[in-house]
């Protein structure tokens, strides 16, 4: 009987239901107040969380109701980027109909705790970020002190103690740059992982056409990986005798629900899989879905997260019986 | 040797605070009249300072009667909405109009209503907090009619000016849909440029308009898939005889180039390049980064126009007309011919208001007039 652990995280930007669609044009035409935004926010935040417990999510997250974009409460709240972020360039978030507004770095990033905090609201045990590497590839960089990415990974550093201090717990870094993990999301991950002693950092990969999560790696004990859900069970099969002590106890991230289309999952993770997963002895395997479930109607999110629930219930299931 | 720096619109303006209410069955604010006067008194866009104030008045006790309004009134406010949409363009002094497309709720919501095949599954925001209905493809896409007749005709009487009608190409209309239907979005997107987009094109050429602007914002957002794009475009457009633009905006141009010579019968890239652009002056590379991509577009497509986006549609602060100047010599320059160069905003203006889109398209104006001194 296999040991193999099922679990499930939601993570990312959560749709806002037509009423704070239309609050939020409201408050910015004058015919709302903020006040009102906020008060709608925590309602859809309870009721977010709610439908994650009910649909038995191991790792729940808020669904970001009050982010505007991934990048714009963390800017909001850091010196070192050009002024006016609500002003900056309108710029096309990859493959998809959304938009968001570009940072420009023009000196030493600072983090300020207290901004953060009045920008994003209380914290729950779970939060997701964009990588430090995506995020800094999304900036505008206009400062040669430092390369964006080691400025945009030491801001990290004061977010990540910061967010460690506030009892969360586990972070996602979503991470959008196309490739394999032989690159640097992943390296600059286990470079950093010591220093948040108490946080159990993830990496969660979207991995472009023809980018494949590649080994070999050598995973640092608290950080999981991603990988590309149709050459899952091909990959590992290919991998090295030599690696496969390396995987041991690693969690590994899977995308089963896609977050681009409606049409509901029919099936769990496929039994070939599953044997797979458990010969190589990961940790546990973590089921989410592949994007930001904001690229949903909230109506069809909402069913997309109980179905998750669900699957991950059924392949606990089949994993016990192997 | 056409004329040099023709400047035009984009699409879109934003609906008039009446036209909205209307569109709702909301009540029209009595604000509403002195708006009209002011446009007329400060612009001069009427001789009649007045002019539409009695359909206001008529919608307004149509409402007080029956808390709605009927078909008929909802159509007479549609149209004076275009007609001063058209005239504010014309007083903005550009060269070639549109008429806001004041008939349409929004570039893929008006398209897909009138595609049969599609079903709305609900609202998505886009960024910020600006959203759009999404629909999914339930069965194989066709039209009852054409869909831009009627606005097309309207806007031949309204205007001497030239007349650039926009359209959402297949590729973007199938990029922002689910796919219920074909689990394929090659089918998809063929279906939709064979059986939506072209028979739209063709009764508009039927109806005697020349220059066709087909709006395609999702066209590199998949690198692999641009290839399919370009076969939507020429499906939509081969053979058929008039003028055809592509318009792209927000996205990396660069993914395009390798693909620009398939296009067939493509006179004019329309393009987004303020958005990404510096603000201060100067026409040296230096000062224009957003404009040295059309190096490598005038090198893959020599002899193609550029739609060179000189205003911002995300900002109400209104370009100093310097900067305009300065954008557009700078892209003469690597262009070459400035005739070559239509000076517009970078997209449509239906973000902002009307008092700060007359002023970004008077500034394209403007600035292409203290350009075209310098050329």
């Amino acid at each position: 009987m296999s040991e193999l652990l099922i679990e499930s995280a939601v993570h990312g930007i959560a749709p806002r239901s037509d009423q704070l669609l239309t609050l939020g044009g409201d408050v910015e035409r004058g015919r709302a107040t903020q006040a009102n935004f906020d008060e709608q926010v925590a309602i859809e935040t309870a009721d977010w969380l709610a439908l994650q417990a009910e649909a038995g999510i191991t790792y729940p997250e808020d669904g970001k109701l009050r982010w505007q974009d991934h990048l714009r409460p963390i800017v909001a709240a850091t010196d070192g980027f050009a002024p006016g972020i609500d002003e900056a360039p309108v710029t096309r978030w990859y493959d998809s109909n959304t938009f968001y507004r570009q940072p420009t770095i023009t000196g030493d990033l600072e983090f300020n705790p207290k901004e953060f905090t009045e920008q994003v609201g209380p914290l729950g045990g779970n939060v997701s970020l964009l990588a430090p590497d995506t995020f800094a590839s999304l900036c505008r960089n206009e400062f040669d002190g430092i390369p964006a990415d080691r400025n945009v990974w030491r801001l990290y550093t004061d977010i990540l103690a910061h967010l460690e201090d506030n009892g969360v717990k586990r972070v996602l870094f979503e991470n959008y740059l196309p490739g394999s993990l032989q690159a640097t999301p992943l390296e600059s991950l286990e470079r950093h992982a010591d220093w948040f002693a108490d946080l159990q950092l993830v990496l969660l990969t979207h991995p472009k056409e023809g980018g494949v999560v590649s080994f070999p790696i050598e995973p640092a004990k608290n950080i999981g990986l991603t990988i590309r859900p149709e050459t899952l069970a091909h990959i590992l099969k290919t991998v090295p005798d030599y690696l496969q002590p390396e995987l041991k106890g690693v969690e590994l991230i899977r995308p089963i629900i896609d977050a681009t289309t409606t049409r509901l999952e029919q099936s769990t993770l496929y039994d070939e899989e599953l044997r797979v997963l458990a010969q190589y002895e990961f940790g546990r395997v973590t089921l989410t879905h592949s994007l930001d479930l904001e690229r949903l109607p909230l109506a069809y999110a909402q069913e997309k997260v109980k179905r998750l629930g669900e699957l991950a219930y059924q392949a606990q299931e089949k994993v016990a019986g192997l | 040797m056409s004329e040099a720096l023709q400047t035009q619109e984009v699409g879109s303006l934003a609906k008039p605070d009446w036209r909205v209410a209307v569109i709702a069955d909301k009540p029209i604010d009595n604000d509403s009249y002195q708006t009209l006067e002011t446009w007329n008194q400060d612009y001069g866009f009427f001789e009649t300072p007045t002019y539409g104030q009695d359909v206001l008045r008529s919608a307004q006790t149509e409402f007080a009667d029956r808390n709605r309004y009927s078909p008929d009134t909802k159509a007479r406010i549609r149209d004076l909405a275009a007609v001063y949409a058209t005239r504010l363009q014309e007083f903005a002094g550009l060269d070639i109009v549109y008429d806001g497309e004041q008939d349409r709720a929004e570039m893929y919501q008006h398209s897909i209503a009138r595609t049969n095949g599609f079903e709305w599954r609900g609202r998505v925001r886009a960024f910020d907090t600006k959203s759009y209905k999404k629909a999914a493809c339930v069965d194989e896409p066709s039209i009852s009619e054409p869909w831009h007749s009627d606005e097309v005709t309207r806007l031949q009487s309204l205007t001497d000016k030239d007349i650039k009608v926009p359209i959402t190409g297949a590729y973007t209309l199938a990029a922002w849909s689910y796919d219920e239907h074909f689990d394929n979005r090659v089918d998809l997107v063929r279906a939709l440029a064979r059986n939506v987009i072209r028979p739209n094109i063709e009764a508009l050429l039927a109806q005697g308009a020349h220059w066709i602007q087909i709006d395609e914002p999702a066209a590199t957002t998949v690198p692999g898939e641009v290839p399919l794009f370009v076969e939507s475009f020429n499906e939509s457009v081969r053979g058929l005889a008039g003028k055809f633009s592509v318009h792209l905006c927000f996205s990396d141009y660069t993914q395009l180039l390798p693909h620009i010579e398939q296009l067939e019968n493509c006179s004019q890239l329309s393009l987004e390049f303020a958005n990404r652009d510096a603000r201060s002056l100067g026409t040296a590379a230096a000062d224009r980064p957003a404009y040295e991509v059309l190096k490598d577009i005038t090198r893959y497509a020599p002899g193609t126009s550029i739609g060179l986006g000189v205003v911002s549609v995300h900002e109400d602060a209104v370009e100093p007309v310097e900067l305009v100047r300065d954008r557009i010599l700078r892209a003469v320059d690597i262009v070459g011919d400035p005739a070559l160069i239509y000076p517009s905003p970078d997209c449509g203006l239906r973000t902002r208001s009307w008092p700060v889109a007359y002023n970004k398209l008077l500034a394209v104006a403007h600035g292409s007039r203290l350009a075209r001194e310098q050329v």
